[in-house]
């Protein structure tokens, strides 16, 4: 079991490094005059100064044994060394710490992907379980329609949708007090400040979030639970006379949603990937927002800060989750 | 010379007769506030209006906090509040609430568009910001005295502590403002230098004498320059993010992409003003929020969109609703290096192709251009421009190539060497919002059919600033773009898009050419129009305004000729008010903070 | 049983059932009797491709050519799905736009299958240290959530019209060849899209594909055939492919429609293929969403669109799933 869990452990740190790796060398090769343009952008004329120190950011003239191909390695280590210390650099123009708009970001993105993965497993794994155990019914089917349907809606369209109701609200003749609740308040305010102007703010795209999500939970607990219900042991529990319902919860569920928890590591990555639009749709402060606002002003450093965040995220998540997944099937540690 | 310097002294104070007049009349602040007159408790006694406005107001209160977006429809976050060297219009709009200028603009008179009233500033009603009042003028009208205001602090915030303001400190503020200010072309142009001459006494020398001084040297709020205490001027890193001045509203805190929050100064030199509290400027701004906003009664108010304004007055009723003349100026700026278009005949065909009255009937709601063409600019300057499509006689006969004739554009483009019609990339950015983004869809439409083929690049604004704004346009290229956007005078509005001199001009090279080299032989750029050049110096040398009048229109007869620019239709602007905001002075441009929000007060 | 005692020529044989076009249609008919949905969304599928490539003939008006006098009708008799903000005809957008979503659609599905069985292929099959090694890139491959990857790539190579993949090559998209653009230049203008979605998504489809191979690998026939002295490359393109084919197609129609949706969030958000042509997510964005009130058709219309496309490739998947691989089903 350690064994499994140090082998794990492991590579969590490779992988990271290497995401690294992947976006210095993105943003590298792929635009090879950024400094320039920020340069120009930032439309100061004390030449000297600023670009050297816009290049000096970018590592654009970085050599390593003469070559510039490995000086991007050059960079990449100054990059690291200065994460490994908290510095996750300035941003070009206002030199604002990227370390500190991140430590703002942060808890939003996570408020929203977490109250977004609440939503869509209390949508789903219920659903999931009672289109299992009444199979091929009508039941079944009008489940599995709507779990589609849920992962195919586009969630920029749900949430355009909610602005044009909320708009319209009072139009329709709708109480006006829920109407006025509906509406998110327009400068973001933390849990800690104020839980129920952040709850408002919230639980709109969360829910938004969450219906996509719950599409392919969904699908999968309903597979999952199939398998389960076909298992021996199951049908033992059937021939000793036991209520559906105990045969469900007691012996079936628990089996069940191991590998579903094994899913919710694949979908942080989507969560965290769809909680850009809606940022942007309600105006939330979090990475998604700040990754797309650094980069439309070509602030790469602070993209990638976004970016490194993001990727430990997800890889951690990832991590933990199997350490959690291997805990309850002991099958998967000795494999 | 005692005769000219009468000469001189009585222009200028003819120039400013109806603001002496004010300063006359016997009025007291609670007497202009019975008699619904703006502008209470100016000690001056100017900035106001004396005549009375139809609707009788409450005397103002004072609390509250104004919020709304800053920047109207364009969502954007400034890259810095560096004010004094950001090009970007988005870091000179928060600059007029914390910093001060030299001079700003007073309250005209009342207008009314629509059937609605409303109070605009009027760029000619010139007071005094860091200055006590507007400068003494000797010698000519070269040179200006200022006088440094006695009660002018600082914010009282560390590291300047509310020190008194001194003719030093503005000296330095101008300084680095000469020497690093992207705006800097037309000062440089104009002003020779700039002497301390007492702890509170200025004098500024200009090369020459130029009409609107006032409006486009020592009042400009569009790059300043603006009086910055040099513990934050010198300091690049505290500059972009934590200004302090002396401005009405002391800096607060900026939330990027969220929002920038101001509190009153208490110490502010006018008061009581302002009136409010504090004052909260969005940065995110998108048309659906901000009108869900104000159905919400969470925003006090908001710059409108023409093509929005139906739906907008429809789904708030109980609005204060604004329109007027666009001042904005924008349109299509080219490379001359490159061909095609540094030859005239194909931006002469470009302007024909494009079909102004169709874009004005689409997007133009409110229509408040007064049946205008939207091609003159600014409704107070009216006297300076003539409108080539309305009064076509008047302008004479160059004004064929703003009417739209698609048979004689492509006739243009086909003796230019393109007989089958060109493609060309349009390069804009979406920073604009969704206003000009559809405008500029509209131009590149509308010119297909003459054989303008368009491809619509909106980029986003870091690159399109540093490339295509700055005039480095590929072959085949053009750039598109709403390109002053607080225009006070003709003069800053052509100087800055076209003059060579100027450090912003919208097309190739990059970098102001001093006047020394100027005209350039064969040089298919405007460098090369020593007619223009000519007029344009002549024109900002004339100080009677009669002549300055018909300079400026042979300018425009000149340019409508040679389309260095080819401009679309300006759409009305619009702004909406709750019916709770009171004393609101219209300005369109980069004011806002000292001249409008510092009157306004929430009667609620 | 008598031997017989003249061999039966082959074309006998090839001859004697009914023509293997019709075998494929009886193929497919059964297919749409079991699975209606899959069926559903395989039409709709056929339906778009043949509007996208049809589609400057289909569109009623030039999708850039305004009227003016004739902005922000509803749906008519003039203009079917009536117009935008600056008169253009919106069915013919619409028409015009499904271009993009077949192309990235269907391009990233061709562009992550082949990039996913290459990889996952040769390093499932040759195994040992190339196997581990890859095995690190693709974690790390999948350690960013696509969208930002996608935004990232977009903003650094720009989708301006500069040819193929943003280098300059091919046709110059800003050709206009007659009233609509023709498809073919469509795929230059969206092909960095489509190039950076296809990677994008073959890091996860690599894992997949692997695993399989190594599922192959297993297999006698393949001892059989090395030992017969078959090259490595034979033996993949011979033996492996055939047998993760059905794999590869399931995955290849579960991606269409992420690809779909992927596309018309980056459009959405203003990267993707740039204003002004149409795309559906464009469409949504700059009409929907400021003259989506009291124009709803402006957002319902795109919206819808996307929505049917996801759903319908999502089933066609789903159905895909279940016939070819009982394993994978989503349960009977």
């Amino acid at each position: 079991m350690r064994q499994y869990f140090i082998r794990r452990a492991l590579l969590v740190v490779p992988t990271v490094l290497g995401v690294t790796l992947l976006i210095t060398f993105l943003l590298q090769i792929l635009e090879g005059n950024i400094a320039d343009l920020i340069y120009a952008e930032s439309a100061t004329f004390n030449q000297e100064l600023t670009k050297e120190q816009i290049e000096d950011d970018l590592g654009v003239n970085d050599e390593l044994l003469g070559s510039r191909s490995l000086g991007i390695f050059v960079q990449w280590g100054e990059w690291m060394g200065g994460v490994a210390q908290g510095d996750f650099g300035e941003y070009f123009r206002s030199r604002r710490s990227v370390g500190g708009e991140l430590e703002n970001r942060i808890p939003v993105t996570l408020e929203l992907a977490g109250l977004a993965l609440f939503f869509s497993l209390i949508i789903a794994l219920p659903t999931g379980v009672i289109s299992a155990i009444r199979q091929d019914t009508l039941v079944d089917h009008t489940a599995r329609s709507f779990s589609i349907f849920m992962l195919a809606l586009p969630s920029f369209w749900l949430g355009t949708m909610y602005f044009v109701v909320v708009g319209r609200w009072d139009d329709w003749g709708l109480p006006q007090s829920i109407g006025d609740w509906l509406l998110p308040p327009s400068i973001y305010k933390d849990v800690w400040q104020d839980p129920e102007a952040n709850f408002r703010q919230m639980w709109a795209p969360a829910m938004i979030l969450g219906f996509a999500l719950a599409g392919s939970v969904m699908r999968l607990t309903r597979s999952q639970m199939l398998e389960v219900l076909r298992q021996d042991y199951v049908r033992t529990a059937w021939s000793k006379g036991l209520r559906e319902r105990t045969v469900v919860t007691r012996h079936a569920i628990k089996n069940a949603f191991i590998p579903v928890f094994s899913l919710i590591g694949v979908q942080i990555t989507i969560l965290v990937s769809g909680s850009v639009v809606l940022e942007r749709i309600f105006g939330l402060p979090g990475l998604g927002l700040m990754l797309i606002e650094a980069v439309t002003q070509r602030e790469y450093v602070a993209v990638q800060g976004v970016l490194l965040v993001v990727a430990a995220f997800v890889v951690i998540t990832n991590f933990l989750v199997d350490m959690v997944y291997s805990l309850l099937d002991p099958r998967i540690r000795y494999a | 010379m005692a005769a000219e310097s009468n000469y001189w002294s009585r222009f200028w104070r003819r120039r400013l007769s109806r603001r002496r007049l004010l300063q006359t009349t016997a009025v007291t602040g609670a007497g202009l506030a019975a008699a619904g007159v703006v502008g209470c408790g100016d000690d001056e006694g100017g900035g106001g209006d004396t005549q009375p406005t139809a609707t009788t107001e409450a005397s103002p209160r004072a609390g509250g906090t104004f919020r709304g977006p800053l920047v109207g429809l364009s969502t954007g976050n400034p890259p810095s509040l560096d004010s004094q060297r950001q090009l970007t219009f988005l870091a000179q709009i928060p600059a007029a609430y914390h910093y001060s200028r030299l001079l700003k603009f007073g309250a005209g008179a009342t207008k009314e568009v629509d059937g609605v009233t409303s109070v605009q500033i009027d760029f000619s009603n010139v007071e005094g910001d860091a200055c006590a009042d507007v400068p003494e003028i000797v010698d000519g009208g070269t040179v200006f005295n200022f006088k440094v205001r006695d009660n002018l602090n600082f914010h009282n915030v560390a590291p300047v502590n509310g020190r008194a303001v001194t003719a030093e400190d503005v000296k330095h503020s101008i300084d680095i403002f000469a020497a690093e200010s992207p705006n800097r072309g037309n000062w440089l142009a104009q002003v020779d230098k700039v002497e301390v001459t007492g702890p509170k006494d200025l004098t500024i020398t200009l090369k020459n004498p130029f009409g609107p001084a006032f409006q486009v040297l020592f009042g400009n709020n569009d790059g300043g320059p603006w009086v910055i205490p040099s513990e934050i001027l010198d300091n690049k890193d505290v500059a972009g993010k934590t200004p302090i001045g002396s401005g009405p509203w002391i800096f607060d805190s900026w939330e990027p992409n969220v929002v920038i929050r101001w509190k009153k100064n208490p110490d502010y030199y006018d008061a009581p003003l302002p009136y409010m509290d504090g004052f909260e400027g969005l940065l995110t701004a998108d048309p659906e929020q901000i009108l869900a906003n104000l159905k919400n009664e969470t925003f006090d108010g908001s710059l409108w969109s023409a093509d929005l304004w139906t739906r907008g007055r429809s789904e708030l009723p109980q609005g204060q609703w604004f329109t007027g003349p666009e001042h904005v100026w924008g349109g299509a700026y080219f490379n001359f290096a490159n061909p095609p278009f540094n030859d005239v005949r194909v931006r002469q065909a470009l302007s024909m192709a494009i079909d102004r009255p169709g874009i004005l009937s689409a997007l133009d709601q409110p229509r408040a251009t007064g049946g205008g063409s939207g091609l003159t600019h600014i409704s107070q300057y009216d006297k300076f421009w003539i409108d080539p499509i309305n009064d076509a006689a008047e302008f004479g006969p160059n004004a064929k190539y703003f009417a739209r004739d698609v048979t004689e554009a492509k006739a243009l483009l086909s003796a230019a060497g393109f007989p089958d019609g060109i493609d060309i990339t349009a390069n804009s950015s979406n920073i604009y919002g969704p206003g000009f983004g559809k405008q500029m869809e509209a131009v590149s439409d509308s010119a297909r059919e003459a054989g303008f083929r368009m491809n619509l690049n909106l980029g986003e604004y870091g690159g399109y600033l540093s490339t295509t704004f700055l005039g480095d346009i590929p072959p085949d290229g053009i750039g598109l773009a709403p390109l002053i956007g607080s225009p006070i005078d003709p003069h800053n509005i052509i100087f800055a898009v076209f003059h060579p001199s100027s450090g912003r001009h919208n097309w190739g090279p990059k970098g102001a050419v001093p006047a020394a080299d100027l005209p350039k032989a064969n040089d298919p750029s405007p460098a090369g129009d020593a007619d223009l050049l000519a007029l344009w110096t002549e024109q900002a040398q004339e100080i009677d305004e009669e002549a300055r009048a018909a300079l400026l229109k042979d300018v425009q007869r000149s340019m409508a000729e040679s389309m260095w620019l080819v401009p679309w239709p300006g759409v009305s602007t619009a702004y909406v008010y709750q019916p709770w905001v009171k004393n609101i002075r219209l300005i369109r441009g980069y004011g806002f903070g000292v001249e409008t929000a510092v009157n306004m007060w929430l009667d609620k | 049983m008598a031997v017989r005692e003249q061999a039966i020529p082959l074309e006998a044989f090839e001859a004697a059932g009914p023509p293997a076009w019709r075998r494929w249609l009886a193929g497919c008919l059964r297919f749409a009797r079991r699975k209606p949905l899959g069926a559903f969304g395989a039409l709709i599928l056929i339906l778009t491709v043949v509007v996208a490539v049809f589609s400057p003939w289909i569109a009623r008006f030039p999708y850039a050519e305004p009227h003016f006098s004739d902005a922000l009708q509803s749906p008519n008799g003039t203009y079917w799905f009536g117009t935008d903000s600056l008169g253009h005809d919106f069915f013919s957008r619409m028409v015009i736009g499904s271009q993009v979503t077949v192309l990235v659609g269907l391009g990233t599905v061709a562009v992550a299958a082949l990039l996913s069985v290459l990889v996952g292929g040769i390093s499932g099959y040759l195994g040992g240290r190339v196997d581990m090694i890859t095995q690190r890139v693709v974690d790390v491959w999948v350690a960013l959530p696509p969208i930002f990857l996608l935004i990232t790539f977009l903003s650094v190579l720009g989708t301006g019209g500069n040819g193929f993949l943003g280098l300059g090559r091919g046709p110059d998209v800003a050709l206009d060849p007659k009233d609509g653009d023709w498809i073919w230049y469509t795929f230059f203008r969206s092909s960095v899209v489509i190039f950076s979605l296809g990677i994008i998504f073959a890091g996860y489809g690599a894992r997949i594909v692997r695993s399989a191979v190594l599922a192959v690998k297993e297999n006698v026939y393949m001892e059989a055939a090395r030992s017969l002295g078959a090259s490595n490359v034979r033996i993949m393109l011979r033996y492996v492919l055939p047998n993760i084919m059905p794999l590869i197609i399931i995955l290849a129609s579960v991606n269409l429609g992420a690809a779909v949706l992927a596309e018309a969030t980056v459009s959405f958000l203003g990267f993707g293929i740039q204003r002004p042509f149409p795309t559906w997510g464009g469409l949504l964005d700059v009409d929907g969403r400021v003259y989506g009130v009291g124009h709803e058709w402006l957002s319902l219309i795109p919206g819808l669109a996307i929505f049917i496309c996801v759903y319908a490739f999502n089933m066609l998947g789903d159905a895909l799933r279940d016939v070819l691989d009982p394993r994978l089903r989503g349960g009977r």
